[in-house]
């Protein structure tokens, strides 16, 4: 069930109104409704794989409950290493077993051996990336002593599950929402009211800016060999934003549904492409993903406390792995490689903690400065970007070549409307509410409310006007 | 919660207006390009307004037809009224099997037709009815059916062409407002025919693929067939010719055609009629060289059978 399937508006009316009302009484019920909601939810993809989710579920419950209660250090180890192994093990089957079996055939076939290893069949069920690393932060937080286990069942599955993180995030930690699980919710008309909003700014984002920039993306990429010169960099800047605007536009959607059920999720964007630095990137863009690798990976690597070569190679097993993370493709891998390249000079110099506030923060306007190091920064990602959207690394390294190639300028959309006026539009309200949450969360609320909600109905009819008429999947849910 | 139940209501009845009002600005003072979930058709080549405004004085017609552009590009009325049978025609572009069995509901008690011939594109049969429900929206008088069909579709470009068309045809469009006669497509001929003598220039080869039966358009045909067979209206189904390329570029035909043949007394001109290629305007439509060729055969077969139903 996507998000923007009418679907889900039924869907969560109906959850929304045995919440609030009919299990208003017992917070316990509450949960036991939100989780078998959740798993009504994850069944409309596949109801197959609710048991593996339920598998993952126990698997984590269990093995957080051992490490906690064992005595000795290597029992506590030794349940830790089970379940990363079985999680990971799990992830790796699904996700990547047939990218391992075709590198091998490819390897051995480079190396002058025939090797014909079936493929298999697999299909990857959808969000394991995120309900897997979800487990894996609840049993690494228990083996740190950052938080006990829950004896509760049901809260902890309902953390693993709650449906609008489930498919796509924010991935988050148990040491933020368990404690939220495991005590009453209080309905906060402001709180709802502020979720709303935000999840129309999530739908603009994504049906309007996203969708629409797709159509320019999806030509442009799926037909490289046909296009030069400004025709391929307008294909990579419309990935960009749509890439942006489909991901924060989904997190924003998410983070209203949850705060529309009285739950405060963790923020994954903040407005990164007002970035001044690719550091600063990375601190901005999917940010609870980001923070995993630093907390789980990077930091038990050794962090900023080791010398600069380890430094340096642990950015890049940081970097490679979250590239890795998002699919079983060399394409990936080499986005993640291409951003620790450019995270690199920072590390080295000691600038990546640097552009900590935001942007022009008391002015109105950025400095030409500032715009200077937000158009490199912007152009960075969006160099990486070719090789996220690209279907293979060969294709990535053509697509750049031809960048290069004069030729005509072609538009191949007729949706033009999107370059000249709604892509500025949505960049604007962006920039005058980089300071907030999310761009409207305060866009207008000194206005007279009749004021304010023509604002929000505008944004209804831009679309209602504009949305593409067919219903695309989220990017991210394919990792 | 109670102010949150009661701004929720307040702001959606709030949005509804400014959205109504929007589309409606955006209608009349917009380009085509920057209305993209916009399609008014009126004034645009498919001229299926001027082909409904027709039918508001038609009565009791000897032959109706029905069926998408092979229908209203494929059948002359000036033809058959040399044997004697009054036409009317009741083809729009891509009109799925919901549209006619709309337009058959709405209009065969009115024309009392003698004899049906129904044309049959068989790619109709997984059409989504999208294109021809905003044709109709824009173009016919609005109704109860016609909204119920806009929600069957459920698509956000019906929706707003519903809301812009009762607005067009509340305060704009009046009984003397008429629709150009002759367009980039052809001209309009009373009857409800597009005449059109531009000759098929040729176009590279297409994939092959199979034509693909959807359960709701089929129940839609299978309604429409009923309320002939229950009103006693005798009728054919036909398959008007395409161009030779674009017929074998699906390979199921012949299935199509033993299908087809369970409904009733059906002929597939393909195999039939031998139209030579400067017959056809594009590689789905005939122009009218090809529509002479194709109405004689046509007539040459069923003039029997229509002479019976029609008394002439």
């Amino acid at each position: 069930m996507l998000f923007t399937h009418p679907k889900f508006a039924l869907f969560l009316i109906i959850v929304f109104g045995l919440y609030w009302f009919a299990s208003k009484r017992s917070f316990r019920l509450q949960n036991v409704l939100l989780l078998i909601a959740s798993y009504v939810f994850y069944s409309f993809w596949d109801w197959r794989f609710t048991f593996l989710l339920l598998f993952s579920t126990v698997l984590d419950f269990y093995t957080g409950l051992k490490i906690y209660n064992s005595n000795e250090q290597r029992h506590k180890k030794a349940w830790l290493a089970v379940s990363i192994c079985i999680n990971l093990g799990v992830l790796v089957f699904f996700k990547y077993c047939n990218f391992f079996l075709h590198s091998f055939n490819q390897s051995m076939h480079l190396l002058g051996y025939k090797s014909d290893v079936a493929l298999l069949n697999i299909i990857l069920p959808v969000g394991i990336s995120f309900y897997t690393f979800h487990g894996l932060s609840y049993v690494l937080d228990v083996y740190y002593n950052k938080r006990p286990p829950t004896n509760n069942f049901i809260q902890y599955a309902l953390f693993v599950s709650f449906f609008p993180l489930l498919v796509a995030g924010p991935i988050e930690r148990a040491t933020h929402l368990l404690p939220q699980i495991e005590k009453p919710r209080q309905f906060n008309y402001y709180k709802a009211v502020d979720g709303l909003r935000q999840m129309l700014w999530g739908f603009f984002k994504k049906l309007v800016i996203a969708d629409n920039c797709a159509v320019y993306a999806n030509n442009i990429f799926d037909n490289s060999h046909y296009f030069y010169g400004i025709t391929l960099v307008l294909g990579a800047v419309m990935f960009s934003f749509q890439i942006y605007c489909d991901f924060s536009g989904y997190a924003d959607i998410a983070l209203g549904t949850a705060r529309l059920l009285g739950f405060d999720v963790v923020k994954n964007f903040s407005f990164p492409y007002f970035s001044r630095s690719v550091a600063e990137f990375w601190r901005r863009w999917n940010i609870s993903l980001s923070t995993w690798f630093r907390d789980y990976l990077y930091i038990p690597l050794g962090g900023s406390r080791v010398n600069l070569g380890r430094k340096i190679t642990n950015v890049f097993i940081v970097f490679l792995l979250s590239g890795l993370w998002h699919g079983a493709n060399f394409t990936f891998i080499a986005w993640g490689c291409l951003n620790a390249f450019f995270i690199l000079p920072s590390i080295i110099f000691k600038t990546n903690r640097h552009h900590l506030d935001t942007v022009a923060q008391d002015k109105l306007l950025p400095s030409l400065k500032e715009v200077a190091q937000i158009v490199a920064t912007f152009t960075l990602v969006t160099f990486s970007w070719i090789f996220f959207r690209a279907p293979s690394f060969d294709e990535a390294i053509f697509f750049i070549q031809r960048i290069f190639v004069k030729g005509p300028v072609v538009m191949p959309a007729d949706n033009r409307l999107v370059l000249i006026v709604l892509l500025p539009l949505f960049i604007f309200i962006e920039w005058f509410g980089r300071r907030q949450n999310y761009a409207i969360e305060k866009f207008g609320l000194q206005w007279p409310r009749v004021v304010r909600w023509c604002f929000y109905s505008f944004i209804v009819f831009c679309i209602g006007m504009y949305k593409e008429t067919h219903i695309t999947p989220f990017i991210y849910f394919q990792f | 919660m109670k102010r949150l139940l009661q701004n929720i209501l307040l702001f959606t009845f709030f949005c509804l207006v400014v959205y109504i009002v929007l589309v409606i600005v955006a209608g009349r003072v917009l380009p085509a390009g920057w209305k993209t979930n916009l399609n008014y058709t009126v004034d645009e080549p498919k001229l299926t307004y001027t082909r409904l405004k027709e039918l508001d004085t038609a009565k009791n017609t000897d032959i109706l037809i029905l069926g998408t552009s092979h229908a209203y590009m494929g059948y002359d009325p000036r033809i058959f009224l040399q044997h004697g049978w009054k036409t009317v025609n009741l083809g729009t572009s891509a009109q799925s099997f919901f549209q006619t069995e709309l337009l058959v509901k709405r209009y065969i008690k009115q024309l009392n037709p003698k004899f049906v011939i129904f044309d049959i594109y068989p790619g109709i049969f997984s059409n989504n009815g999208i294109e021809s429900g905003l044709d109709l929206v824009s173009s016919a008088k609005l109704n109860k059916d016609i909204v119920a069909m806009t929600f069957k579709l459920n698509n956000i470009k019906v929706y707003n062409t519903l809301i812009y068309s009762a607005y067009m045809q509340q305060f704009v469009l009046d009984t003397t407002y008429a629709e150009p006669q002759a367009n980039r497509d052809g001209a309009y001929i009373k009857g409800g025919y597009v005449e059109s003598y531009s000759t098929y220039k040729g176009t590279m080869p297409a994939d092959k693929g199979i034509y693909k039966i959807h359960a709701d358009q089929l129940k839609a045909f299978e309604n429409i067939i009923k309320m002939f067979n229950e009103r006693k209206i005798p009728y054919v189904l036909a398959q008007a010719p395409m161009t030779p390329a674009k017929y074998f570029e699906m390979t199921n035909n012949d299935a199509i055609d033993t299908m087809l043949a369970n409904y009733g007394r059906y002929y597939n001109f393909n195999k039939i009629s031998n139209i030579p290629i400067n017959c056809f305007r594009d590689e789905h439509h005939l122009n009218q060289n090809g529509v002479n060729i194709f109405n004689d055969d046509f007539i040459k077969i069923l003039d029997p059978t229509i002479q019976k139903a029609c008394g002439k």
